[in-house]
C-alpha cells in the first residue's frame, strides 16, 4: 500500500489593533493504492493443479482545498475557514481460480474463472465552511460486476512448432445492463535450430474500466471509470510478429513488432472540468472513439553470471480519433511514447552483497499547448486603445511534447543469513542526479514578469534505508 | 563528525533538489493573418484584420494596415474594402439573403488567406409570451419572469439559433460629485438562456436538432429587478432571434467555451473553430429578427 500526495501550503501571520490574526491555506493532490492478497496453492493430483485467489484493492485520487482565519481574541476580527475536497476512485474485491491441467507432455491446459465486486467514485465532491454545513455534490457511486472464464492450451505440436490456443469470455453487469464479450487469442513458436525462434500472435481484448487522462497543461488527472450503459466497454485487437535468439546459453536477444487497433475509446471533451461535479461524467466525455497502436520492442538479456539484467527499448506510436474532438482528426494519445528505453543490472558480489542499478527514460507526454493568441470578432482599435477579448490557438490536439523522463536509482543490499531466516539492509538512491522531470505545465510570470510557461516538478534526488526481515 | 559531514550533504543534496520550477521552451512560429467578419444582410460589409501573437508575447495586437482585402459573390463579382483604420475595412455595399461568399485577404509579409461563408435565411419570431403572474426568484432575490418565443424552425436545412433580450432603460440618479438629479438611457444586450433543452442547458445558443422543420417554442426568463433599484424604468424591449451561419455557431461555441474555462486548471483545452484557410479567426453569416414586447 502507499499513498502520494503534492501540496503547497501558505500561512502568514499578523498583529493589528491589538488582535493577532493567523492566515492558513493548502492545496493538495493526494493519491494511492491498497492491495492485499490472499492465495491458496493446492495440488489435486499429480496431474491437476489449482490456485485461489482473493484481492482487495484500492485507488483514491483526491484534490482538496482549504484556507482558514483565525483571529483571537475572536470578536476583533475575521474568523472563517473553508474546505473543497475532490474524490475519486475504485474499490474491487477479487476472487479468482485458475487450473493448470497437464495432461500429456504435448499439452499444457490452462483454466479458470474470475468474478471483481467493483465500487466506482467516478467524482464526489463536498465542500465545508464556516457558513454552509457539510455539501456533497456529484455522489454518483457506481457498482458493477465482471466475471470472466478462460481456457487456453499450449500445444506441442512437434519439436520445432509450439503453439497456443485458447479464448476469454467476460461478463460486465452495470446499470441494469449486461455486455458480454468472447476473446479469442493465438500465438506459435517455430525454432529454427537450438537457439533461434521466430514468434506470432494474434489476441482479442476487452476491457471494462477506462482511463480519462487530462489533455491539458493543467494537473494530471488520471480517473478510471467504469463501462456504463451510454459508455460502451472498450476493445482491442492485436498482432505481433517477433524472433528470438540465445547465446552461449547467456545472452538472450528479442524484437517484436505489434499493430493494435482499438474502439469505443473515451476521452474528455474540450473545455470539460473533471472537478465539475454538476455535470454527470458521461456528459463531459467524447465517446466512440477509435485508436491504433504500432511499434517495435527490442529486450537484449543476460540471465546468469555476477552480471545480470536487461536492456529494453521500444520504439511506438498511439493514435487516436473521435468525431467530436481536433475536429474529427487523428491526434496523438496523452501516453504516445516514441521512444521507451529501461535498463535493469544487478550485481553480485557474494551472497553477502550486491548492487542494482535502474535508469528508465521515456518520450514526454503528449499535451495540447496555446501556441499563439488572436483577437476575437469583438476586437477592435488601436494598439494603444482597444477592446474586446483574445482567444488561444491551439493547433492539433496533443501536439507538444513536454521534456522526456528520465530517472537514474541505484541500491547496494547486504545480507547476513541468521539461524532463524535472514536479514537486509538496502541503501539506496531514487532519482540519483536529481532530474527534475515534467509533473504538469502553466502559463504564468517570471520574477522579470514575463510571460513564460512554467514546468512543475515532483521528487528530487530521495535517499533511502531499508531494512528487512525475511523468516 | 563523518557522520554529521554526510547528513549534512544529504540534507544540501535534497534541499537545493527541491527547486521545483522550471521554464519551457516553445517554438516560435511565425505569425498568421486573423480575419474576423460577422456580416448580416442589414449591415454593410465590415472585416477586421489583424496579425496573431506569440503566446509569450504581451502587446496589444497589431492591425494589419496594408492588407487587399476582397469579397467575391457567387457569380464572380468583387467587392473591394477600403481601410479606414486600426485594421477595418469597409465597403458600402451589404450582403444578400441565402448568398454565399469569399472573402480573401493578402497582405505584405503574411500568407494569404481566404474564407467562404454564407445569409441564412430570416426566421421570423412568431409570438412572444410573458407570464407575469409568474414571478421567480433566485438566490441572489433577482426576480425574473418565464417567457416563451415561438418561431417556425425551416425544414431545408439545419439551422442555428442564437437568442437575446434587448432592453432599452431610462434611469435617473443623483450625480455623487454635484448631487445633480440625472436622467438618461442606456441599453443592455442579455442572451436569452435556454431552459428547455437538456444538449444546449445553460446557453442562448442553440442548434435545430430536435425541431428543424417545425415550430419550436424557447424557454428562458427575463430579469426584471436587480441591484440598481427604483431609478430604473423599462422602456423598450426586444426579443431578438438570430440565426446563425453553421461557421459563426461553431465559433461562437467553441470561443465562448474557451473564455468560460480559462484558469481553470482542470479544465480540458479549447480548441476555437475558424474557417479562415492559411489564418485564423471566423468569417460568418447571420440574419435577426425582431419581436418587439414592450413599446
Amino acid at each position: 500500500m502507499g499513498d502520494d500526495k503534492a501540496y503547497e501550503k501558505f500561512k502568514d501571520e499578523y498583529d493589528r489593533g491589538g488582535a493577532h490574526t493567523i492566515y492558513k491555506d493548502e492545496f493538495g493532490l493526494k493519491w494511492g493504492n491498497i492491495i492485499t492478497a490472499f492465495r491458496w496453492n493446492s495440488v489435486i493430483n499429480p496431474k491437476l493443479f489449482s490456485n485461489v485467489t482473493t484481492t482487495f484493492s484500492r485507488y483514491k485520487f483526491n484534490v482538496s482545498s482549504e484556507y482558514e482565519i483565525t483571529t483571537t481574541p475572536s470578536n476583533a476580527g475575521e474568523n472563517k475557514f473553508s474546505k473543497d475536497e475532490y474524490i475519486s476512485g475504485i474499490r474491487d474485491w477479487a476472487t479468482k481460480i485458475d487450473f493448470d491441467y497437464l495432461p500429456d507432455p504435448n499439452h499444457y491446459v490452462r483454466f479458470g474463472a474470475n468474478a471483481i465486486w467493483h465500487t466506482f467514485s467516478p467524482g464526489v465532491y463536498t465542500y465545508r465552511s464556516d457558513i454552509d454545513q457539510d455539501t456533497t455534490l456529484g455522489a454518483t457511486r457506481v457498482n458493477a460486476n465482471e466475471l470472466a472464464v478462460y481456457i487456453e492450451d499450449d500445444i506441442k505440436v512437434s519439436d520445432h512448432l509450439k503453439v497456443n490456443i485458447g479464448g476469454h469470455a467476460s461478463f460486465f453487469y452495470v446499470d441494469n445492463k449486461w455486455y458480454h464479450s468472447f476473446q479469442p487469442r493465438i500465438s506459435a513458436r517455430y525454432l529454427l535450430g537450438n537457439d533461434f525462434s521466430l514468434k506470432a500472435s494474434f489476441a482479442s481484448m476487452t476491457q471494462f474500466i477506462h482511463l480519462l487522462t487530462n489533455a491539458g497543461l493543467g494537473l494530471p488527472t488520471d480517473l478510471w471509470v467504469p463501462s456504463t450503459a451510454k459508455v460502451k466497454p472498450q476493445q482491442a485487437d492485436q498482432v505481433a510478429l517477433g524472433l528470438a535468439k540465445t547465446y552461449r546459453s547467456k545472452y538472450e536477444f528479442s524484437l517484436e513488432g505489434y499493430y493494435k487497433k482499438m474502439k469505443n475509446l473515451i476521452e474528455y471533451k474540450d473545455g470539460a472540468s473533471f472537478v465539475n461535479v454538476e455535470t454527470d461524467w458521461q456528459d463531459n466525455i467524447a465517446i466512440n472513439g477509435k485508436g491504433e497502436s504500432y511499434g517495435a520492442e527490442l529486450l537484449l538479456q543476460k540471465k546468469n553470471g555476477k552480471l545480470t539484467g536487461w536492456i529494453g527499448y521500444t520504439l511506438s506510436w498511439t493514435n487516436r480519433q473521435f468525431d467530436d474532438l481536433n475536429f474529427g482528426k487523428w491526434f496523438p494519445y496523452k501516453y504516445d511514447r516514441r521512444h521507451d528505453v529501461s535498463v535493469a543490472l544487478t550485481h553480485t558480489w557474494n551472497d553477502r552483497m550486491d548492487f542494482s542499478l535502474v535508469w528508465v527514460y521515456g518520450t514526454g507526454n503528449a499535451v495540447t499547448l496555446p501556441t499563439s493568441q488572436y483577437p476575437d470578432n469583438s476586437y477592435s482599435g488601436s494598439p494603444n486603445n482597444n477592446y474586446g477579448s483574445e482567444l488561444n490557438y491551439y493547433g492539433t490536439r496533443n501536439d507538444f511534447r513536454m521534456r522526456s523522463y528520465h530517472r537514474l536509482d541505484f541500491s547496494f543490499s547486504f545480507w547476513k543469513t541468521r539461524t532463524w531466516g535472514q536479514t537486509k539492509w538496502t541503501v539506496g538512491v531514487y532519482n540519483a542526479y536529481s532530474r527534475r522531470n515534467p509533473f504538469f505545465m502553466q502559463l504564468g510570470y517570471d520574477r522579470h514578469g514575463d510571460k513564460k510557461f512554467i514546468q512543475y516538478s515532483l521528487f528530487p534526488v530521495i535517499p533511502s534505508i531499508t531494512y528487512s526481515i525475511k523468516f | 563528525m563523518k557522520k554529521n559531514g554526510l547528513i549534512a550533504l544529504i540534507m544540501l543534496i535534497t534541499v537545493s533538489s527541491c527547486e521545483m520550477v522550471l521554464e519551457v521552451d516553445v517554438p516560435r512560429e511565425k505569425t498568421k493573418l486573423v480575419a474576423n467578419c460577422i456580416f448580416n444582410t442589414d449591415s454593410t460589409w465590415h472585416v477586421s484584420v489583424f496579425e496573431s501573437r506569440y503566446i509569450l508575447d504581451d502587446y496589444n495586437f497589431r492591425s494589419v494596415e496594408n492588407a487587399q482585402v476582397k469579397i467575391v459573390t457567387e457569380t464572380n463579382e468583387e467587392v473591394i474594402l477600403s481601410h479606414t483604420q486600426n485594421g477595418e475595412y469597409t465597403s458600402t455595399s451589404r450582403p444578400e439573403l441565402n448568398q454565399h461568399y469569399t472573402l480573401e485577404i493578402s497582405a505584405n509579409g503574411f500568407e494569404s488567406i481566404s474564407s467562404v461563408a454564407f445569409v441564412p435565411e430570416l426566421v421570423p419570431v412568431t409570438s412572444v409570451l410573458v407570464d407575469s403572474a409568474s414571478v421567480v426568484y433566485d438566490e441572489s432575490g433577482s426576480a425574473s419572469l418565464p417567457i416563451e418565443v415561438t418561431f417556425n424552425g425551416p425544414g431545408n436545412r439545419s439551422n442555428n439559433y442564437e437568442a437575446k433580450l434587448f432592453q432599452e432603460i431610462e434611469r435617473e440618479y443623483y450625480r455623487w460629485d454635484t448631487q445633480e438629479l440625472v436622467k438618461d438611457t442606456f441599453l443592455r444586450l442579455t442572451p436569452l438562456v435556454i431552459e428547455n433543452s437538456a444538449k444546449d442547458a445553460r446557453t442562448s445558443i442553440f442548434s435545430d436538432v430536435l425541431f428543424n422543420g417545425k415550430q419550436y417554442t424557447l424557454k428562458s426568463k427575463i430579469r426584471i429587478s436587480t441591484s440598481e433599484g427604483s431609478g430604473y424604468r423599462l422602456l423598450k424591449a426586444t426579443v431578438i432571434l438570430i440565426n446563425t451561419s453553421e461557421e459563426y455557431f461553431n465559433y461562437l461555441n467553441s470561443s465562448n467555451l474557451q473564455k468560460n474555462t480559462d484558469g481553470d486548471l482542470f479544465a480540458q483545452p479549447v480548441q476555437v473553430y475558424s474557417n479562415i484557410k492559411n489564418g485564423l479567426g471566423i468569417f460568418g453569416g447571420y440574419t435577426a429578427s425582431s419581436f418587439v414586447l414592450k413599446e
